[in-house]
């Protein structure tokens, strides 16, 4: 008792160091991290494909994971938003603009497996996949807030670098096969192949901005360097409408990617894993359009000369060609060309403890890498086995500069049926207005016959 | 198998409640976010941004001005004022009455003629060509008129008679006019007419003034009727309503007038107050002459009015003028006469001070003043065009104390600057003119009655460049000047509900009229106007 007192203390210890450590960073997280120490749980090998399930299964068509999630490390729903006159909400610029650092982000994922299924063989398990994957990644500064709610008239003199500006949002098909092996006692070894197929994106290679307001003339000088690729069926409105089974079964916008991952068993207590998931690309080459400026130019307002001795409609030729010329200025190039967009990859680095038979501690490190920043997010998490049935997570997870997001999961299974349900934060799902990320991540599985779960929690 | 059954009747109970928590959830959210109540925002940010830039050189201004303007070689601007007044066109300068002359030629058949043979003889006249006492003429290319013919012949044969005129050519070709008469035992009467036009005729042959050579031709060819010479043969000449296209000789006297012409000038115009110190002026009274004979003007009217007050001017060239003309080879041409009103000969200079809105001048001109003959020449579109030029350099010093102007406003419908809480206006200019401006800028209401103003006071807008030494005086760098007028909201309003502005502005050159300066063709001043504004509006 006193061993496992002692234990429990250094646990407690190293966990409080560690989240001390990590409160003073900022921290994105994407999305599932109480999930990925739910290892009863077949679809966990989504985060680790060295994780072997201790079931054969067959997922749910459509329903075997389900997950959705929504972040921002930027101002919140209920800080972009304020009431208004008749029980209506309006903008409330204030609240943004107070809640929002030098680097911010929104992202919305959502991932549905339309088929999965998976089986050991020896020493290894083998797994396959369909599903449909989106993310969507805005990221944005606090000086595009100011500038664009306050003005420019506090930085008259000054340079304002808008960056970083990014928006990735991509929506795409993956077929995954995986393979987990049982190299020894001590390591598991697993990989995972994706072939792609996207169906829509907007990406932004690189969005930079400047604006410089110069003294008294008040001279808008502009520096303009972006590239944004589209490939979305508005491009081809000029060709018809595209039709669902178009976009969604088309063949072309073919990706690759790789999922790698390793665990350790450092003894019969602590053990380790670690993966990069998603590494890989996708090429795109239907309904393209490619808008590229690089240009510098000094707006110096409008020139007055042209509009003497020009009658009323002259007068409003010229105004109309002012406005067009305002967007010239720009020098924006339209194109279609193929363009490849990376896949966001994500790292984890896992650690747990089983103190007993039925529990578990872990403490789990994710980084997304995307648009060349890595994004950190923290989480620990316990796991307890009620019964043979029912095993329970509880989670605590620091991200999207959110220090407060307390997670749960439970995982029911009576065979041959395996329920699941994970959120990393409870109560961003009763009060999504309040909460900076909020995700949740649910599923049904077939247990097929002959496989065991005497040991649900952790097989390493 | 009853455990079976509460296993799936557990896993049913989840899924339900599963349900029931996403439907009520979704219902929760759709109401908590409010996300179809979504009314919009107010913007208020404070924004910086230019307005209006421009630039404004001399050219423009040229180009703008319904004046003259014209430079030195250095780039000294004038105000150039003309006027222009052409004599009555040379037409008229002569007078060619209608001619008349008779004559009776004998004729005596020889008397051994045969039956079929012919006999000619030539008879040559010298008729008078009737002119001005006073007036020689030498020649005449005419435009218009006739000569008649008339024969009377008591020839009983077959004859004609030809009239041939040397001194009358048209296009090289001498005069011929053959008149047939039939046999005839009566006297026969025959008339012809022909038009002179394009004929040139020499007058003055051998030295004899105004004495025509003529020859008349008379032939018969005998026929069945006996000789009843001597026969004779009347000619009776006229030529009626000659007008000419030139004439040479000499014309006398004869008198051009000019009439009177005014010349309006504009600097002066404005309903101003203004005080005003030019340094140097000149005028001109060019004449072009395309007479080909010396002429004299009288300038019998030559004065600057202004107000109903005039000043005449006084120069020691006036008042009369001789007008350069051009000589026989250059027929057609103008010869030109300038005659130059300067600081030196005239008060012209006290003239432009004198701030004038208009000159007036008129004259009369005589030809060959002297009344000796001398080679003269006209054409019917001989003339004198009288040019006179005010040139006034802008060179000297001004104040313009008040200048006003009126301007109707209609921006009621046309903008909505509820928006604009305020807004700091600047006026920005670069100014290479040594000219310096105050401005105020009166709303007024469909009376006139004024009820605000955009500025507190008069304010400067543009700094004069400051002038470099004399003789020169010209500016190297300009002046910058950064006026900020600060517009609240109901300034903007007022501006929106203004029918009439009325812009009250002052100037001076630099040092506030009290320096001299010079302007220049490459003068310019750049303006810019920037705004900082605070705006605030519904979305």
């Amino acid at each position: 008792m006193n061993t496992k007192n002692n234990t429990l203390k250094k646990i407690a210890t190293t966990v409080f160091i560690g989240l001390s450590l990590i409160w003073s960073i900022d921290s994105f997280a994407q999305y599932d991290l109480g999930f990925y120490n739910l290892r009863s749980v077949p679809q966990t090998s989504i985060s680790n494909p060295a994780f072997i399930p201790d079931c054969n299964y067959i997922g749910v068509p459509g329903l075997s994971s389900i997950y959705g999630g929504i972040g921002t490390n930027g101002a919140r729903y209920n800080q972009i938003f304020q009431s208004t006159e008749g029980d209506s909400i309006g903008i409330n610029p204030s609240g943004i603009i107070d809640n929002v650092k030098s680097y911010n982000n929104i992202n919305a994922n959502a991932t549905v497996q339309w088929l999965s299924g998976g089986m050991k063989w020896k020493d290894f398990y083998f797994t396959a996949s369909i599903s449909d994957i989106t993310e969507n990644n805005i990221i944005y500064s606090d000086k595009f807030i100011q500038l664009g709610f306050k003005g420019n008239a506090d930085k008259i003199g000054e340079t304002v670098e808008l960056d970083p500006l990014a928006i990735k949002m991509i929506h795409y098909r993956e077929y995954a096969i995986g393979a987990a092996w049982d190299f020894n006692d001590k390591f598991n070894f697993g990989a995972k192949a994706k072939m792609l197929f996207g169906k829509s994106a907007v990406n932004s290679e690189k969005m930079d901005f400047a604006l410089t307001t110069t003294e008294d003339y008040y001279n808008l000088d502009v520096k303009s360097n972006f590239l944004i690729n589209t490939s979305i069926t508005a491009n081809k409105y000029e060709d018809g409408d595209v039709s669902w089974s178009e976009y969604a079964f088309y063949g072309s916008n073919i990706g690759f990617g790789l999922d790698l991952g390793a665990t350790y068993k450092l003894d019969d207590l602590w053990s380790f894993s670690a993966s990069v998931l998603d590494i890989g690309y996708i090429q795109f080459d239907r309904f393209l359009k490619t808008y590229k400026s690089e240009t510098e130019f000094t707006y110096k307002g409008i020139d007055a000369m042209q509009f003497d001795g020009v009658d009323d409609n002259e007068t409003s030729d010229k105004w109309e060609s002012v406005s067009d010329s305002l967007i010239d200025l720009f020098d924006i190039d339209e194109s279609a060309e193929k363009f490849i967009v990376p896949l966001t990859t994500k790292i984890y680095l896992g650690a747990d403890y089983q103190f007993s038979d039925i529990e578990t501690i872990s403490a789990l490190a994710r980084f997304d890498i995307i648009k060349g920043r890595i994004r950190p997010s923290f989480s620990a998490s316990y796991c307890r086995k009620i019964n043979d049935n029912i095993s329970l997570m509880g989670s605590y997870a620091f991200t999207n500069r959110s220090y407060f997001n307390v997670g749960a999961g439970v995982v029911a299974r009576f065979d041959p049926i395996q329920v699941y349900i994970a959120t990393d934060n409870i109560i961003g799902i009763i009060v999504p207005d309040k909460v900076r990320y909020t995700n949740f991540h649910i599923g049904v599985n077939i247990i097929l016959p002959g496989t065991n779960k005497k040991n649900p929690m952790v097989d390493l | 198998m009853t455990n079976q059954k509460n296993i799936y009747k557990f896993l049913f109970s989840i899924a339900l409640l599963g349900l029931a928590s996403l439907l009520t959830l979704s219902s929760c959210y759709k109401d908590r976010l409010k996300m179809d109540r979504f009314s919009g925002g107010e913007w208020n940010p404070n924004l910086a941004a230019p307005l209006f830039y421009g630039e404004l050189d001399m050219n423009y201004i040229i180009d703008k001005s319904s004046d003259n303007w014209g430079e030195d070689p250095a780039g000294l601007v004038s105000l150039i004022y003309i006027g222009d007044q052409i004599t009555q066109v040379g037409d008229k300068v002569i007078t060619i009455e209608d001619q008349e002359a008779d004559t009776t030629l004998s004729f005596i058949m020889p008397p051994n003629l045969n039956f079929g043979d012919s006999t000619s003889q030539i008879f040559l006249i010298k008729p008078t060509f009737i002119t001005d006492p006073a007036q020689k003429l030498d020649s005449i290319l005419i435009k218009s008129g006739s000569m008649t013919l008339e024969i009377t012949s008591n020839i009983n044969h077959d004859s004609y008679i030809e009239v041939i005129i040397p001194d009358l050519t048209k296009y090289g070709i001498t005069f011929k006019e053959k008149v047939n008469i039939p046999a005839s035992n009566s006297t026969q009467v025959n008339t012809r007419t022909i038009e002179l036009y394009d004929y040139w005729l020499r007058i003055n042959n051998g030295g004899n003034d105004n004495i025509l050579d003529e020859y008349i031709k008379v032939m018969i060819k005998k026929g069945t009727n006996p000789d009843s010479s001597p026969y004779n043969v009347k000619v009776n000449q006229k030529i009626n309503d000659i007008e000419y296209h030139q004439a040479f000789g000499y014309f006398h006297q004869y008198t051009v007038n000019f009439d009177e012409k005014e010349i309006a000038i504009g600097l002066f115009d404005n309903e101003t107050i203004f005080d005003v110190v030019l340094e140097d002026a000149n005028l001109k009274l060019i004449f072009k002459n395309s007479y080909g004979m010396p002429i004299d003007v009288n300038i019998n009217k030559f004065y600057v009015e202004k107000d109903g007050l005039t000043k005449d001017i006084t120069s020691t060239q006036l008042p009369n003028i001789s007008l350069n003309y051009p000589g026989l080879f250059d027929v057609g041409e103008f010869d030109t006469t300038i005659v130059n009103f300067t600081n030196a000969n005239s008060n012209i200079v006290d003239i432009v001070n004198f701030a004038p809105n208009k000159l007036i001048f008129s004259g009369i001109s005589q030809t060959n003043p002297t009344g000796l003959p001398l080679s003269n020449f006209v054409l019917d579109t001989s003339a004198i065009n009288l040019s006179a030029e005010l040139e006034i350099p802008l060179f000297g010093r001004a104040v313009v104390y008040t200048m006003q102007d009126t301007t109707e406003l209609d921006l009621e419908n046309d903008y909505d600057w509820t928006s604009i809480i305020s807004m700091d206006l600047n006026i920005i200019t670069d100014n290479y003119f040594p000219v310096e401006s105050k401005l105020q800028v009166y709303l007024a209401d469909s009376n006139y009655v004024v009820f605000d103003s955009l500025f507190t006071k008069q304010e400067q807008i543009i700094n004069a460049a400051i002038p470099g030494p004399p003789p020169s005086y010209r500016v190297t760098s300009p002046m910058h000047n950064m006026a900020t007028v600060t517009l609240m909201n109901h300034n903007l309003e007022n501006l929106r509900k203004a029918e009439n502005i009325i812009i009250s502005s002052s100037a001076s050159t630099y040092d506030n009229g009290n320096k001299i300066i010079k302007i220049y063709n490459d003068y310019k001043l750049k303006f810019h106007l920037s705004a900082k504004a605070e705006y605030k509006t519904d979305y």
